[in-house]
């Protein structure tokens, strides 16, 4: 009987080893999990001003086919809309060079949502530029 | 009799005919750039970016353009154009006499004239069978005929929207950038900076 | 008695073994093999990792030798990392630019002065590769539509030979443009999380996450974020390496050298971080110089990164002077290379409450182009004052021995002999330049965290050794992921040739890799 149980424990305490190492080799997946339904709702994901008025849905910007596969990287469908990245440097000019962040010398097309996130309310300067260049103008603009 | 009733109708004709021709003239003249920059040369560098504009502008390579007035006056009747048009005339002619151009904040004024002095009548004189395009089904896939039937649905409610709460940025290429560039007096070489200095003392 | 034995046997085996799976980072540490693959998603030629200077030169250079289903890959979700936003300068000799200005250098100088900034630790041998084929790779960039604006001293260089392009993105843009032309591919948020190997310990491919989500936050610890969808890519003939440093990894670089502590600025972008290094680390990849992490101190202590008063603070150097406010007095050859002078000023900071003053008069301040001296002034980082009085009020200056200096300092200049620091005085059109005329301009430079001297072995021809002495098949490495060209101390604009050099010959030699295996 205690030969038994020793084996039992054993086989278990195995057992719980190999899951852990199999979960642990798994870990960079994609979260979130289950259940899928549940998650992927308006209330999880907000929007918010233009675009809630707009009632825009989830297929309206996210070209992927299964929710579980939505990236913030929209793959340009922001520029379905808002025409081109020569529009969207116009719309920001009137701070000037120096401060337009849409005509950075760095970087080419940057992604939209490096500095926007839609369904949050960013940090009142998570605009890439204002990481190095620190300048008060710079300071005072917030991202929408 | 016969003679003065005939002359009478002559001359009243002859005086239509002239009355009417003038009237729509100076309507006209007084509607686009050499009249509207005349006064104003503080608007000379907007009227520019006008002239520059690609699509609505002298700019476009197609030859279309829209004049000052094509945008700038309500084209939802006669009465409404003619009115609004004698309204701002004499504002604007007494705000020219009267201030000082360097003191406007011009960048910040183009929500004023967004919201206020550019009206959805004048789009829709032009792009005429946008809406009506926007409700057929054949259409209803394109990505502006979603936004534009929420346009037709938000009107009337406390939600309404302008042509220009969404396309802000036409007929005046540039504007903003044009703008900053005016305000902004900083010399651009060292040769403009010792003439400052110059002039400072 | 003997199943008392047997059971607690068991029992500490079996606790041993939870043990190990309360540690899963332990299973990662093992090399990942081809048999640990369930599928490859996608096969390609060739993989570069990284889109800065060395892997854009990498990839044109492969595709430009035949290679044509090819991959950059780059973590974050904008290319060229730290190269897109560095100053963009590259240092050689015998440029048509030097000879139009009249300069006069030579590959010899060149070396001479790498040697001296390295104290001698270089790689002889790569530096002698970098001084004489370097103009071959400046010519490289021209025809490849990088545009040079203007040729300039950078600090420890004795002459005039760093090629400024504006900007790292204007030399990265145009490569990567040719890429795209030539039907390469380029894509961001993808980060390399092993490399694999095949049983004979080639390199085969590699284990990747898609759709990696980086995030903006100094303080958070790279190996903590686990978004991404992982995805096997095979690449045939191997994968280079051209992640770049890791000056904004606060954990890893404190490890390498002590006085890096957490609150040490850095010009670095967050993206520089030791996750690869530490990755081929673990595969027990060579890696030498490690220690050497370079700071720079062209850059303001007003400005949280790397700004926009360097321009300003690079030329102050050579054409103004520099002053500790409490003693009012000079402390150091202005034109000394980065160390040097990151330590004459770390030594008279006082842990950053008594910043130097660096300024020169209207006659100096116009060799700095207009634009950049408003962009750092409209940033608070330079300043400008009608009289010497105005300064020194404004930074609490010694005024007595102040004016000494400056005195002696004119004198020096107009004499072109600096007796207290022997420097040189640079000519700017043909003159010195004193520090005389009114308005004086000021700016107080603070150094920081810039350049990773150390990093993975290679050969000349950019493969990768291994711990055990031989080279590793498949694998090659360019830019500042590599160690040994500079030695104990980088001088300016060496790197951008480093990488573009030393990123042609990888992509040269993984061509020739492919070639031999499609061969066999």
């Amino acid at each position: 009987m205690k030969r038994v149980t020793n084996v039992i424990i054993t086989v278990l305490f195995m057992f719980c080893t190999a899951s852990w190492i199999v979960a642990a080799e798994n870990s960079s997946k994609l979260l979130p999990l289950t259940p899928m339904g549940d998650k992927f709702t308006a209330q999880n994901y907000p929007l918010d001003g233009i675009h809630k008025k707009l009632g825009l849905s989830c297929v309206d910007c996210h070209n992927e086919t299964k929710p579980e596969e939505y990236s913030s990287e929209m793959l340009g469908s922001c520029l379905k809309c808002h025409g081109n990245y020569e529009t969207v440097k116009e719309r920001t000019a009137h701070w000037g060079h120096n401060n337009n962040v849409h005509q950075s010398p760095h970087f080419e097309n940057l992604a939209c949502d490096v500095c926007h996130k839609s369904h949050s309310k960013p940090a009142s300067n998570s605009n890439l530029c204002v990481q190095c260049h620190g300048q008060k103008t710079m300071k005072q603009l917030l991202v929408k | 009799m016969k003679k003065i009733i005939v002359i009478t109708v002559a001359i009243s004709f002859v005086a239509t005919l002239i009355l009417v021709w003038s009237g729509h003239k100076v309507v006209k003249v007084t509607g686009d750039a050499p009249f509207c920059g005349s006064c104003h040369s503080w608007d000379g560098l907007i009227a520019q970016t006008h002239m520059h504009d690609p699509i609505h502008g002298n700019a476009n390579p197609k030859g279309v353009q829209a004049s000052c007035t094509d945008c700038h006056l309500p084209h939802s009747s006669l009465i409404a154009y003619l009115g609004v048009k004698a309204k701002n005339g004499i504002a604007e002619g007494w705000t020219t006499l009267t201030k000082d151009p360097s003191k406007k904040d011009w960048l910040a004024n183009r929500e004023n004239a967004r919201k206020n002095y550019t009206y959805d009548s004048s789009c829709l004189e032009c792009h005429k069978g946008l809406l009506e395009r926007a409700s057929k089904a054949e259409f209803a896939d394109e990505k502006s005929s979603k936004m534009h039937l929420k346009y037709i649905n938000f009107k009337g409610t406390k939600e309404e929207m302008q042509c220009t709460s969404c396309h802000k940025l036409v007929g005046h290429k540039d504007l903003g950038e044009t703008l900053f560039k005016q305000k902004d007096t900083r010399p651009e070489s060292w040769d403009e900076w010792e003439k400052q200095r110059k002039e400072k003392k | 008695m003997l199943n008392m034995q047997r059971r607690k046997a068991m029992k500490t085996f079996a606790l041993l073994g939870s043990g190990v799976a309360l540690f899963p980072a332990l299973e990662a540490q093992a090399k990942m093999l081809e048999k640990d693959v369930p599928r490859w998603d996608e096969e390609f030629d060739a993989i570069v990792v990284g889109s800065g200077f060395a892997g854009s030169a990498a990839m044109v250079s492969m595709m430009d030798n035949g290679l044509r289903n090819v991959l950059m890959i780059d973590k974050m979700p904008y290319l060229g990392g730290n190269s897109s936003i560095s100053g963009g300068s590259f240092a050689i000799s015998g440029t048509y630019i030097q000879k139009q200005d009249g300069i006069d250098d030579n590959p010899e100088l060149h070396i001479k002065d790498t040697l001296k900034s390295g104290k001698n630790l270089n790689d002889i041998e790569l530096v002698r590769i970098m001084a004489y084929e370097g103009l071959d790779s400046f010519n490289w960039l021209t025809t490849n539509g990088v545009k040079w604006k203007w040729v300039s001293q950078s600090g420890g260089h004795s002459v005039s030979r760093s090629h400024s392009a504006g900007a790292g993105s204007y030399i990265v843009r145009p490569l990567q443009k040719r890429i795209r032309e030539m039907g390469g591919k380029i894509r961001m948020r993808v980060i390399m999380d092993e490399i694999v190997y095949n049983e004979k310990g080639h390199v085969i491919g590699m284990k990747v996450r898609e759709k990696y989500e980086f995030k903006f936050d100094r303080d958070f610890d790279e190996n903590e974020n686990t978004t991404g969808n992982t995805k096997y890519y095979r690449a045939n003939a191997g994968i280079i390496l051209a992640t770049g440093g890791w000056g904004a990894d606060k954990k890893f670089r404190q490890q390498m050298d002590a006085k890096l502590t957490p609150t040490t600025l850095t010009t670095n972008h967050m993206g520089a971080t030791g996750y690869t290094i530490k990755k081929l680390i673990q595969d027990d990849i060579e890696t030498i110089d490690m220690q050497y992490i370079q700071s720079m101190h062209v850059t303001s202590a007003d400005e949280g990164s790397f700004g926009f008063a360097y321009r300003f603070i690079t030329r102050a150097y050579g054409y103004g002077m520099m002053i500790n406010p409490k003693t009012g007095r000079r402390f150091v050859n202005e034109i000394v290379d980065r160390k040097n002078g990151t330590d004459a000023i770390l030594a008279m900071n006082e842990g950053g409450t008594n910043h130097p003053i660096l300024f020169m008069d209207s006659v100096g301040v116009k060799t700095v182009d207009i634009a950049d001296l408003q962009r750092g002034m409209e940033a608070d980082a330079i300043w400008q004052f009608e009289t010497l009085d105005e300064m020194i009020a404004k930074f609490n200056i010694n005024k007595e021995p102040f004016l000494d200096e400056l005195k002696k300092y004119n004198e020096y200049v107009k004499s072109g002999k600096d007796a207290d620091y022997g420097r040189v005085f640079q000519k700017y059109k043909g003159a010195t330049i004193t520090i005389e005329k009114p308005p004086f301009f000021a700016a107080r430079p603070g150094p920081k965290i810039h350049h990773c001297m150390g990093g993975v072995k290679t050969t000349p021809q950019c493969l990768v050794f291994h711990k055990g002495g031989y080279t590793v098949p498949g694998l090659f490495a360019c830019g500042e992921v590599t160690g040994g060209r500079h030695g104990y101390n980088r001088l300016g604009s060496n790197a951008v040739l480093d990488c573009i050099l030393f990123g042609r010959k990888a992509g040269k030699s993984i061509a020739d890799r492919y070639k031999q295996i499609v061969r066999s």
